[in-house]
C-alpha cells in the first residue's frame, strides 16, 4: 500500500550513497561519480555526491550541476561570449584548455550546495515530495533520531507515483 | 608506549640516554661498513689479480678483530648488554683465525735426495717448486727433461739443525729493523758467512754424492751438472723470481760447496728484505736444490705459452740465443724473437732475427765462458721450422696439463734434440680494470648497461624474478636470479644460479660477499632490472662489463683463458683462504630461524649480520623503552592540524630558545623528505565558514571511533638526528611508524614503514590495506601484511632514492587518511591506487 509508505522506506542508506570529505577536489569527486555509476551498473545513476566533515557530519551535497559550474567553463560565466557565438561552436575550445584542469583542483566545499531542508524518517512520502518540489531540490536527507540516516531522491518518489498512475 | 615517553613528572636525563644509544648505533654502522669493506678486500685478493703478503693478512685480521670488537660493544651499548653472548662468539672466532695465522708448517721428513723419476707436483713441499715441476713435466706430461735429482727441503732442515742455524738465523734477523738498510747488509753478510762456514752434515754429503753416482750410472758418463735453487714458494711470487743462486757446469767435487752457496742465497739482502717485510716464515723459505746434467747447448731460450700482455692471442712467444740460455734472459744480447701460432702449429706470425755476436758456453773442466759466435751463425736464426713446431706442441701440451700459461726454459743439444729445463707458471700482467675499457657488444641487443659489479664473470640463462622468499624454492639450475634487493638468503640458490642481477645493493654488502664466494657473476644497483627483464627471458649477463644482453651469447660464454692465479698455491694464499673460511661464510641467513642467535655465530660475517639485524630492532624499540619525559622535547609548529613532539638526538634540528620549532628549523635529512611529502598533500583545512553540519548515522564503527574525539588531537612523536628519523604518526585513528636512516653510506641506509591500521568496517579496512599494499609494491619495497598491519622494508638504496621513497611515504600517509570516507567500492580503491601512482610515482623527476 503505497500511501502508507514513509520516507524511510524509499531512502537509500547513507553508506550506500557516494560521499567524500569536504577538502576533496572536484577531480576526486568526479572519479567517485564515475566509479559509483560503474558499481551500480545502471541501476543507479548518481546525480550527486554527499560531502562530510572529518567527524562524519553531513555538510552538503555536490550535484553534477555543482561540479560543472565549479569547473567554471567560460561560457557559463561570460554572457557576452554567448551573444557573439550563440551556437557555442567556437567555445568548444573551452573543454580542451588548461583552465578546466586547473579548476578541477578546487575543493568541493567551495561549490557544494548546503543542505537546506530535511525530512523525517517517519514522514509519509507526500512530505518529501512537497518539500522537494517547493525547494527545487532532487535529493533530501532523511533524519532519524536527530541524525542523517539516508538520502531520498526525487527519482525514487517519481517511481512510486508512476506505479500509482500506471496502476501497477 | 609513547605516552610513557612524555609522562609528566621529574625531568630525567633520558635524552642523554637516547643520545648515547644513538651514538652506539652509529658506531655500530661505521664498524659494520669497515668490516664489510675489509672482507670484500680480502676476498678480492683471492681472485689472483693482486699480489699480497702475510703482512697484509695480519694487518687485515687485526683490523677486523678491532672493528668487530667495536661492533659487538656498540650493540651491547645499544641493547643494554643484552648481547653478551656475542662477545664469547667473537672471541672464539678470532681465536680460530689467529690459530690459522700462527700455524707453523714443519718441514716434512723426506729422503735427502730424490730422483726426478719419483717427482711430481705433489712433492712440491719436499723438493721445492722447480724440482716438482720438472718431475711433473717428465713423469706426468712426458716431455723430454734430462734425468736428475732433487736435494730435498728436509736436507735443508738437516743442514740448519746440524749447524744450530734454525735458532741463530731468527736471532740475527731480530737485530735488524725493516727501516735500517745498513744493518740489513750487515745481517745479510753475517748470515751468508755463517752458512758458508757451516758444515754440510756427512750424512747429507754422502747422500748427494750417492745420488750423483746413481745419475752417472744412468747416464753412462760423469756429467758436469747444473745446480739451481728450488725454494718452496719461489715460483709463486714475482718478488722471489730469480733471486736465488744458480750454478752452471758444476764439477762433481764442487757439489757440496755449491749446495751451501745456494742455501746462502736465501740470505741475500733482497731476499731478506722480502722475508721480513712480507711476513714469510722460515719454513716457507725452505730451500731445495735441482741437480741435473749440464746440457751442451747449441742454442737455448725461453718460451711463453702466451704473450703476457695479450693473453687472448692464440700464439707462443719464443726467445732464442746461441749457446747457454742465461743470455736469453739476461739482457746481454738481443735474442731471436719468434711469435708462433698454435693453429696451424708452428706458423710464424712474426719473427725478428737480430745479430747475435757472443754466446755463453760450457768450459770443459767446469764453469762457463763467453765466446764469439762463429760468423756464419751471427745472423742466422737459432731455430728452424721443425724446432718451432715441436716447441709449440710442448706449449699446447703444457697449457692443457697445467690449465695455465707457462714460462719454459729449453735447450737444443748438438744432436738436435730439444730439452725442457724448467717450466713454471707464467706471471701474467694483472688484468686491467674493466672500467678502463668498458666493452659493450653492439651487435647484440643490450638490455642493461649499468650497475655495480659485485662478482665478475659471465653467466647466461632464463630470468627468474625473485620477489619473495618463496620464489627461491624451485629455483632452476642455471637460472639468472633477478631481484629488487640483495639478500643473504639468496645464498641457498647460489650454487645453481648462473648470475644475479638486482635493482639495488652494494658490492660490499653481505650478499656480494657470498656471490664472490660462490663465484656467481653478479651485477647490483641496476635500478630497474626487475622492470626490464621478463621472467623466463633468456639473457647473458656480462658481469665483467656491466652488460646484460638478450639471448644466450656463446661468444661471451666461451671459456676465456682459465684463471691465472699466480699465487693460488702459495703459503700466503692458502693462509688467506683458511682465514677467510673463518670470516666470510654466512650461517645466519634467516632472522626468523632458531639459530639466529649469538651462539649460532660461527664467522665474523655471522656476527656482523646478527649485530646489524638486532641494532635495527633495538633502534625500532628505542622509543618503547622505559624513558621518562623531560624538558628536552619541543613541539613542531607547522600550522597543520598535526601535533608533533620532537626529540632531537643530535644534528636533527636547529633549535632556538623557544619550545616550538618551525619545520624549516629541522635539518634531519629523512624528516625533511618525509615532511615534504606530507605537506604536498591537501590537508583538511579551509572549512567553509558558516557551513551547517548535520550529524549522521554513518558507518557505525567509524562513527563510534570518531565519537567525541577530535581526530587530530592525537599526538605524534618523532625522534630525529641528522640521518635518522623515527616518526610515530597518529592521524585520527590511523597509526603508522616510519623509521629510517639515510646517509651517503648506501650500506647503512634503510627504511621501515609500519602501518598499524585504523578503524572502520572490516570491508573498508581490507580495502585500505589493499591500497597501501598496492602502492608500496609500486614503490619497490618488500612488504608483509597481516590483517591491516603492513610492514615494509627497504635497504641499501642511495640517499636520493631513500629520500624519494620518504617523500612518497609522506604523501601516502596523508592519502590513506584522506580516503577513509570514500573506500566504498573495490572500483574506487582501484582508481585511488592508479591515481596515486599516476600523480606521484610515475612522475618521478
Amino acid at each position: 500500500m503505497s500511501y502508507q509508505k514513509t520516507a524511510k522506506d524509499l531512502m537509500i542508506p547513507l553508506e550506500d550513497y557516494p560521499h567524500i570529505p569536504y577538502w576533496f577536489t572536484l577531480r576526486q569527486a568526479m572519479a567517485i561519480v564515475r566509479e559509483t555509476a560503474i558499481k551500480f551498473e545502471g541501476q543507479f545513476e548518481p546525480r550527486a555526491v554527499l560531502v562530510f566533515d572529518e567527524k562524519y557530519q553531513l555538510m552538503g551535497i555536490l550535484t553534477l550541476r555543482d561540479i560543472i559550474t565549479g569547473l567554471e567553463p567560460n561560457f557559463l560565466q561570460e554572457t557576452s561570449l554567448i551573444k557573439m557565438d550563440p551556437s557555442l561552436t567556437v567555445l568548444m575550445g573551452n573543454f580542451y584548455g588548461p583552465k578546466m584542469k586547473e579548476q578541477s583542483q578546487r575543493p568541493v566545499s567551495e561549490v557544494m550546495s548546503p543542505t537546506k531542508v530535511t525530512v523525517n524518517a517517519e514522514d509519509p512520502i507526500t512530505k518529501p515530495l512537497y518539500v522537494m518540489i517547493k525547494e527545487n531540490v532532487g535529493l533530501i536527507p532523511v533524519m532519524q533520531g536527530g541524525k542523517v540516516a539516508g538520502m531520498l531522491r526525487l527519482s525514487d518518489l517519481f517511481g512510486e507515483i508512476s506505479k500509482m498512475v500506471l496502476g501497477e | 608506549m609513547w605516552q610513557r615517553l612524555v609522562k609528566k613528572g621529574q625531568a630525567a636525563p633520558f635524552q642523554t640516554e637516547l643520545a648515547e644509544k644513538y651514538a652506539n648505533f652509529q658506531r655500530l654502522l661505521a664498524a659494520n661498513n669497515v668490516i664489510l669493506a675489509l672482507m670484500t678486500d680480502m676476498e678480492e685478493k683471492l681472485s689472483g689479480d693482486f699480489i699480497f703478503d702475510l703482512q697484509y693478512i695480519r694487518a687485515s685480521v687485526s683490523q677486523l678483530a678491532e672493528e668487530t670488537a667495536t661492533l659487538v660493544d656498540a650493540l651491547n651499548g645499544l641493547g643494554d648488554q643484552r648481547y653478551e653472548g656475542l662477545i664469547e662468539a667473537f672471541r672464539s672466532i678470532i681465536a680460530g683465525v689467529e690459530g690459522v695465522l700462527n700455524q707453523r708448517r714443519e718441514i716434512q721428513k723426506a729422503p735427502l735426495t730424490i730422483s726426478f723419476d719419483e717427482l711430481d707436483l705433489e712433492k712440491a713441499e719436499l723438493v721445492g717448486g722447480k724440482n716438482a715441476n720438472l718431475g711433473e713435466v717428465r713423469n706426468r706430461v712426458g716431455l723430454p727433461v734430462p734425468p736428475g735429482f732433487a736435494i730435498s727441503t728436509y736436507a735443508y732442515k738437516l743442514f740448519l739443525d746440524y749447524n744450530q742455524l734454525a735458532t741463530r738465523i731468527p736471532d740475527f734477523l731480530g737485530f735488524w729493523r725493516v727501516d735500517d738498510m745498513d744493518s740489513l747488509a750487515l745481517v745479510s753478510d753475517k748470515l751468508k758467512s755463517i752458512v758458508n762456514q757451516a758444515q754440510v752434515p756427512p750424512e747429507l754429503e754422502a747422500a748427494i754424492n750417492a745420488a750423483y753416482e746413481d745419475l752417472c750410472r744412468q747416464e753412462h758418463a760423469h756429467p758436469l751438472v747444473a745446480m739451481r735453487s728450488s725454494a718452496v714458494g719461489e715460483d709463486l711470487s714475482l718478488t722471489f723470481a730469480g733471486q736465488y743462486a744458480t750454478y752452471l757446469n758444476v764439477a762433481a767435487s764442487e757439489l757440496v760447496n755449491r749446495y751451501k752457496d745456494i742455501v746462502a742465497s736465501l740470505f741475500t739482502p733482497r731476499a731478506l728484505f722480502y722475508y721480513k717485510n712480507k711476513g714469510f716464515k722460515e719454513e716457507e723459505m725452505a730451500m731445495g736444490v735441482v741437480v741435473l746434467p749440464m746440457i751442451d747447448a747449441k742454442a737455448s731460450g725461453v718460451l711463453f705459452t702466451r704473450q703476457p700482455e695479450a693473453s687472448d692471442q692464440d700464439a707462443v712467444l719464443i726467445n732464442a740465443v746461441w749457446g747457454l740460455g742465461k743470455y736469453a734472459v739476461g739482457g746481454v744480447i738481443d735474442p731471436d724473437h719468434y711469435w708462433v701460432a698454435y693453429h696451424p702449429p708452428g706458423e710464424i706470425i712474426e719473427q725478428r732475427i737480430p745479430p747475435k755476436k757472443v754466446m755463453l758456453v760450457n768450459v770443459p773442466g767446469g764453469g762457463v765462458q763467453e765466446v764469439p759466435v762463429p760468423p756464419e751463425q751471427v745472423n742466422a736464426p737459432c731455430l728452424g721450422p721443425r724446432h718451432l713446431q715441436e716447441l709449440v706442441q710442448w706449449a699446447a701440451t703444457l697449457e692443457a696439463h697445467y690449465g695455465r700459461p707457462q714460462d719454459i726454459e729449453w735447450a737444443l743439444d748438438f744432436e738436435d734434440r730439444l730439452w725442457l729445463l724448467q717450466s713454471r707458471q707464467l706471471h701474467m700482467l694483472p688484468k686491467r680494470a674493466p672500467e678502463a675499457k668498458a666493452r659493450t657488444l653492439k651487435q647484440y641487443p643490450v638490455l642493461l648497461d649499468h650497475g655495480s659489479i659485485a662478482c665478475r664473470g659471465v653467466g647466461a640463462g632464463p630470468v627468474v624474478i625473485v620477489r619473495r622468499e618463496e620464489d627461491l624454492k624451485n629455483f632452476p639450475q642455471g637460472g639468472v636470479l633477478v631481484a629488487r634487493h640483495t639478500s643473504p638468503k639468496y645464498v641457498t640458490v647460489m650454487p645453481q644460479a648462473a648470475a644475479i642481477i638486482t635493482d639495488a645493493g652494494s658490492p660490499t654488502g653481505h650478499m656480494a660477499l657470498l656471490a664472490r664466494e660462490f663465484q656467481v657473476p653478479t651485477i647490483l644497483n641496476t635500478g630497474n632490472a626487475t622492470q626490464i627483464l621478463q621472467p623466463g627471458q633468456e639473457v647473458t649477463v656480462d658481469a665483467n662489463f656491466n652488460n646484460v644482453y638478450a639471448g644466450i651469447i656463446t661468444e661471451l660464454l666461451e671459456p676465456r683463458q682459465s684463471k691465472t692465479n699466480d699465487l693460488a698455491d702459495s703459503p700466503v694464499f692458502r693462509t688467506l683462504k683458511a682465514v677467510l673460511k673463518k670470516v666470510v661464510p654466512l650461517n645466519l641467513i634467516n632472522p626468523q630461524s632458531e639459530t639466529f642467535t649469538p651462539a649460532g655465530c660461527r664467522t665474523i660475517h655471522d656476527i656482523v649480520r646478527f649485530a646489524h639485524e638486532y641494532s635495527m630492532r633495538e633502534m625500532f624499540r628505542l622509543t618503547e623503552n622505559e624513558v621518562q619525559g623531560g624538558n628536552e622535547i619541543v613541539d613542531l609548529d607547522s600550522g597543520l592540524p598535526l601535533k608533533v613532539r620532537i626529540l632531537d638526538l643530535g644534528g636533527g634540528l636547529k633549535r632556538g630558545w623557544k619550545r616550538k620549532v618551525r619545520p624549516e628549523q629541522i635539518t634531519s635529512l629523512p624528516f625533511k623528505a618525509f615532511w615534504q611529502g606530507l605537506t604536498a598533500m591537501r590537508w583538511p583545512q579551509g572549512k567553509p565558514a558558516g557551513a551547517q553540519s548535520l550529524s549522521s548515522v554513518f558507518v557505525k564503527s567509524e562513527a563510534e571511533v570518531a565519537q567525541g574525539a577530535d581526530p587530530y588531537r592525537d599526538q605524534s612523536y618523532v625522534v630525529l638526528s641528522e640521518n635518522y628519523m623515527n616518526f610515530s604518526i597518529r592521524l585520527g585513528y590511523h597509526f603508522s611508524v616510519v623509521e629510517t636512516y639515510v646517509s651517503d653510506q648506501i650500506n647503512d641506509n634503510y627504511l621501515n614503514f609500519t602501518f598499524r591500521g585504523g578503524g572502520s568496517t572490516p570491508e573498508r579496512r581490507e580495502r585500505r590495506a589493499r591500497l597501501i599494499e598496492a602502492i608500496i609494491d609500486r614503490m619497490d619495497l618488500n612488504y608483509q601484511r597481516q590483517g591491516d598491519t603492513i610492514e615494509a622494508k627497504l635497504s641499501k638504496y642511495p640517499a636520493e632514492q631513500m629520500a624519494h621513497r620518504l617523500i612518497l611515504f609522506g604523501k601516502l600517509t596523508l592519502y590513506t587518511k584522506q580516503l577513509d570516507m570514500v573506500l566504498f567500492s573495490e572500483g574506487i580503491v582501484d582508481w585511488y591506487i592508479k591515481d596515486f601512482i599516476r600523480e606521484h610515482i610515475e612522475v618521478k623527476a
